[in-house]
């Protein structure tokens, strides 16, 4: 479970708005219209460094604040067609969505801890209120989100987002499940096939986020790409596994030198922690650009959509310069590391349209009233989980 | 409408968004009187009470939002001459914003955030730690312990092979020690084989069990002091709560990382607390150490057996893999020695 809420902030974030937005639509004369971002490494430092002194000075509680303040600031730098996003939102909706998180997250911690029966309740419990709170997440910042002053929104049904996720987080936490239940064979059997699947269940997450987000009365689309999302698993784990053959390999030949040296072993982990590493940090940029492109390329807003131009070659020196930083100011590059990241990230898309920009734009009529339920569902949904 | 007033030049040029169509226009707005006035060419598009319009706080250079009650946006460029014209009509910073706005303010916040997650990480979490696992209740404390241990037997471990006649004997010897320790009835010592392997290792659970495995059994064979050494010092995580305590700290390690980096990335977060156990758990075998000396010594056995034990298990990590004991457990060299002066002196070692 952990490692998936892990990934979920991050792919969120790509859903809803700092990225999203729609522009024109594809076809003969396609007009492309990029998005730019003008935020500045020295300028989010100085936020940063705020927000988190104070969110440690308050043991966490000004967090939902330091959120808005970091989410406004990416949004309201990114541009499109020369007009900003926005981002604004109510921190106590926030504060109420990580209390929430938090009571959840250390009732499952200790719950196993307690007793078997007391464990398996909550599991089920976490994987019960799973498709609600991330269709809430979902909707919570997409609602907040805007430009040109019109907001985004998500359009999921509650029936809709438990047919979709239930099964994922079901699956996500089968494994564990089965350990508990008794057999440590048959957990690890199962946690197998669930990794076997799991290119399968993030495609589905992305799937519901990206075929729910409306924008002026248009709703968003997402052509299937599982066999994509496949490729881009096989290539991130055979890098991984690469990485980690190397490593061994190397490790074995440093201890054969090195035999009779009292210090063989340390040199030989070193060796094979490095490559490892190193295995990692091409890794994981191959897989962010590579699904955020088969993402994007298959996902349309009413008339427009999207071209990202995102390239591995490009993305891993950014990478292993925010590592290497990192590493040498023990973490203070922080806030620089996530503006390069996220400039490069939102300035390779743009959004595509056949007519010209001003015209489409004025051809999209908001959907003049939402329906009561949409609203209804506003104020049940309004709660946010992601970090 | 009104004919245009502000002319052009005047006021502030701004973007115009009527909240129905994603399209835009140059207007030019002025604050004055209490009221924000906007225009376009054509003349006044809206004119609002100061009050009831909400602005945006300032982030750094990036363009202000205004809501107007009507439900249209106004979005204008930050710069000097707005925030100096939103400060004349009361629009104020809030104390947050003045302090990430300026270079000395935020570098003095550099200053305490780094002086306060140090002292968190090194005094404030291990010190809420302690208290927390020392308030936990016994009952429960002893439940994680069986819990811990049920679900160990259905994976690792297997049943014993130790005979009857050696647990008995081995019991009686740490009963001895328990009696001169006064230590607590609850601690018991399970006895359990792994799969293959030597499993030189023994291991607290929470809540008074000690788990020795049949490795550790044949390995201080001939020394029934050093096996008394084993049992004292894991006697000693159990003492202090370690188990308890360390999952309560990396708990607290989890909490602290994800406050500080949280807000990208929890890889990052993870290998700081992942850093954080270690040396934690260095500190937790020094105080084992400690008390299985003291405890030792109080039961008329000399803490050189405990000396003897980290130099076998030194010398048997020579010639093969390093066995599971002292793999979490370093420095076996300074932490013999400890236990050989404190024979010596016959009288436990000073605190650290």
């Amino acid at each position: 479970m952990s490692d998936f809420q892990a990934t979920l902030p991050s792919e969120l974030q790509v859903a809803s708005g700092a990225i999203a937005p729609p522009g024109p639509a594809a076809a003969a004369p396609r007009l492309e219209a990029p998005l730019r971002f003008t935020g500045s490494g020295a300028e989010y430092f100085r936020i940063w460094v705020v927000n988190t002194t104070l969110t440690l000075l308050t043991l966490g509680i000004y967090s939902a604040w330091a959120k808005v303040r970091k989410a406004s600031y990416f949004a309201r730098n990114t541009r499109l067609l020369g007009d900003s996003f926005d981002f604004s939102a109510n921190p106590w909706a926030i504060l109420r969505g990580r209390v929430l998180a938090l009571v959840l997250l250390g009732f499952y911690t200790f719950a196993f801890e307690f007793s078997l029966v007391v464990g398996l309740i909550a599991t089920s419990v976490i994987v019960a209120a799973a498709p609600f709170l991330l269709a809430s997440a979902n909707r919570f910042r997409l609602h907040n989100t805007r430009w040109r002053g019109i907001r985004f929104g998500f359009s999921a049904s509650l029936r809709g987002a438990y047919r979709a996720a239930l099964i994922v987080f079901a699956l996500w936490v089968s494994g564990t499940v089965a350990t508990a239940l008794g057999s440590y064979v048959l957990g690890a059997w199962i946690s197998g096939l669930v990794f076997l699947l799991l290119p399968w269940m993030h495609h589905r997450i992305k799937a519901f986020q990206h075929r729910h987000a409306t924008f002026a009365g248009h709703g968003s689309s997402f052509e299937s790409s599982l066999g994509k999302f496949y490729a881009t698993y096989f290539f991130a784990g055979l890098l991984l596994f690469a990485a980690g053959a190397i490593a061994a390999a190397l490790a074995g030949v440093s201890f054969y030198w090195l035999r009779g040296a009292g210090n063989a072993k340390v040199v030989g982990i070193i060796v094979g922690v490095v490559i490892v590493a190193i295995g990692y940090l091409a890794a994981w940029p191959l897989f962010a650009a590579r699904i955020q492109r088969v993402v994007w390329e298959r996902t349309r807003l009413g008339p427009l959509a999207f071209e990202t131009r995102i390239a591995f070659r490009t993305l891993f020196p950014i990478a292993a310069r925010n590592v290497a930083m990192l590493l040498v100011t023990a973490g203070l590059y922080w806030p620089f590391a996530s503006i390069a990241w996220a400039r490069y990230r939102l300035e390779c898309m743009s959004v595509v349209s056949e007519a010209p920009f001003d015209e489409s734009m004025h051809a999209i009529e908001a959907s003049a009233a939402p329906s009561a339920v949409g609203e209804g569902a506003a104020d049940f949904f309004g709660l946010d989980i992601g970090w | 409408m009104e004919t245009l007033s502000l002319g052009r030049g005047g006021g502030f040029a701004g973007r115009w968004f009527d909240g129905r169509h994603p399209a835009g226009h140059q207007v030019r707005f002025a604050l004055a009187g209490g009221e924000l006035r906007v225009e376009d060419e054509g003349g006044a598009i809206a004119r609002h009470r100061l009050a009831d319009v909400q602005v945006a706080e300032p982030l750094q250079r990036a363009p202000r939002m205004f809501s107007l009650p009507d439900g249209t946006l106004l979005q204008a460029e930050e710069s000097d001459a707005l925030a100096a014209a939103l400060g004349e009509v009361g629009v104020a910073p809030s104390r947050v914003v003045r302090l990430q706005s300026a270079w000395p303010a935020s570098l003095l916040m550099l200053v305490l955030l780094v002086g306060a997650a140090w002292w968190l990480y090194v005094d404030g979490m291990p010190m809420l730690a302690d208290k927390a696992a020392r308030s936990l209740s016994p009952e429960l404390e002893a439940r994680m312990g069986m819990q811990a241990l049920a679900a160990l037997d259905r994976s690792l471990l297997q049943p014993s092979k130790v005979e009857p006649a050696r647990r008995a004997e081995i019991e009686k010897r740490f009963a001895a020690f328990q009696a001169a320790n006064g230590a607590s009835a609850a601690r018991r010592i399970e006895f359990r084989g792994v799969g293959d392997g030597d499993g030189i290792n023994a291991f607290a659970l929470p809540g008074g069990v000690i788990v020795l495995l049949d490795g550790m059994v044949e390995f201080t064979k001939s020394d029934d002091d050093m096996l008394v050494a084993v049992l004292a010092h894991e006697s000693g995580h159990q003492e202090r709560h370690h188990m308890t305590r360390s999952l309560f700290r990396a708990l607290g390690g989890v909490a602290l990382a994800g406050l500080i980096w949280g807000d990208y990335s929890s890889v990052a977060s993870n290998a700081a607390v992942l850093f954080g156990q270690l040396a934690y758990s260095r500190d937790d075998e020094r105080e084992a150490d400690d008390f299985a000396i003291a405890g030792l010594l109080k039961a008329g056995i000399s803490p050189a057996a405990l000396g003897r034990l980290f130099y076998r298990v030194q010398a048997k990590a020579g010639d093969a893999g390093v066995p599971s004991w002292v793999s979490t457990h370093p420095d076996s060299g300074e932490r013999a020695e400890r236990a050989y002066a404190a024979a010596e002196a016959g009288k436990p070692p000073p605190p650290r």
